[in-house]
């Protein structure tokens, strides 16, 4: 965040901000929304591949936090908080869009992959490595929403298995099952791909 | 084996980058949709543009298929 809400002073603390946001005061909230804004909106991205998509889910965690800002617990640990919500918002956003692509044919991930920066030119090997990283990507968004971000969590996030699965809200059990089943149709996919 | 597979999802994943100036963005949008006010006054707005079509209608007879038309838009996109 870098810069103090009143110039000068100590830089206020999640806690402080939320609670300021839930009086109505907009410059706390959009304190809160500069120094998160970057982490919800790229977990978003990285898990939907989809621009449009991630910015909605982006913009309705913010609106939850604004709606729960005036009931907020002092001890809840906001980053948690948002985590936790943007994971599910992103789950339901997945199904919406799978419910919905049939109707949508130009906002797959090839539309995505299409805005995505080259690799950069003198790096060697660099365009098999894109290749072989947008496969991965296409696989993994072929996978069924819970199962793709037990897989997002546990290896892109680098969440243990437990605490990945208090973020989706699952048993610990049920969580290991998903990854499984994720880890074994993504090889699957792969497989496929390369024969 | 799973170890592998991870690092190639984390690879593939993290080959997105963050985009610049999201936050900015994100706070522009959200004034707009935080205000449940300016929300009311656009559906208030329809509906009184709706009301006024129809009323335009009803006083210059079935000639105004327009304004009939007009109001039916209006009033669809308020509700």
């Amino acid at each position: 965040m870098g810069s103090s809400i009143e110039g000068g002073g100590p830089t206020p603390s999640d806690a402080a901000l939320v609670a300021r946001a839930g009086q109505g005061e907009d410059r706390a909230f959009n304190l809160l929304v500069h120094a998160h804004g970057g982490f919800v909106h790229t977990l978003a991205l990285r898990y939907l591949q989809n621009r449009a998509d991630a910015e909605e889910v982006a913009q309705t965690v913010f609106l939850s936090l604004w709606n729960a800002a005036p009931n907020w617990r002092p001890e809840a640990q906001l980053r948690t908080w948002l985590y936790k919500v943007t994971v599910n918002k992103c789950i339901d956003q997945a199904r919406r869009a799978r419910r919905w692509k049939w109707f949508k044919p130009g906002d797959g991930v090839d539309a995505f992959e299409a805005t995505l920066p080259d690799p950069a030119p003198e790096a060697e090997h660099s365009a098999v490595q894109a290749s072989e990283l947008k496969r991965v990507r296409r696989a993994m968004a072929g996978l069924a929403p819970r199962q793709r971000m037990a897989l997002m969590l546990v290896a892109e996030q680098e969440l243990s298995g437990a605490e990945a699965a208090a973020m989706m809200e699952i048993s610990p059990g049920a969580f290991e099952q998903l990854l499984v089943r994720g880890r074994k149709t993504l090889r699957d996919r792969l497989e496929v791909e390369d024969e | 084996m799973s170890d592998e597979l991870d690092d190639k999802v984390k690879r593939a994943l993290q080959a997105i980058p963050e985009e610049a100036d999201i936050s900015a963005r994100l706070v522009s949008d959200l004034a707009v949709r935080r205000r449940p006010i300016a929300k009311g006054w656009l559906i208030g707005g329809a509906v009184l543009a709706g009301v006024a079509g129809f009323a335009v209608a009803f006083l210059q007879g079935p000639v105004a298929v327009g304004a009939q038309d007009a109001a039916l838009i209006f009033l669809a996109g308020a509700l």
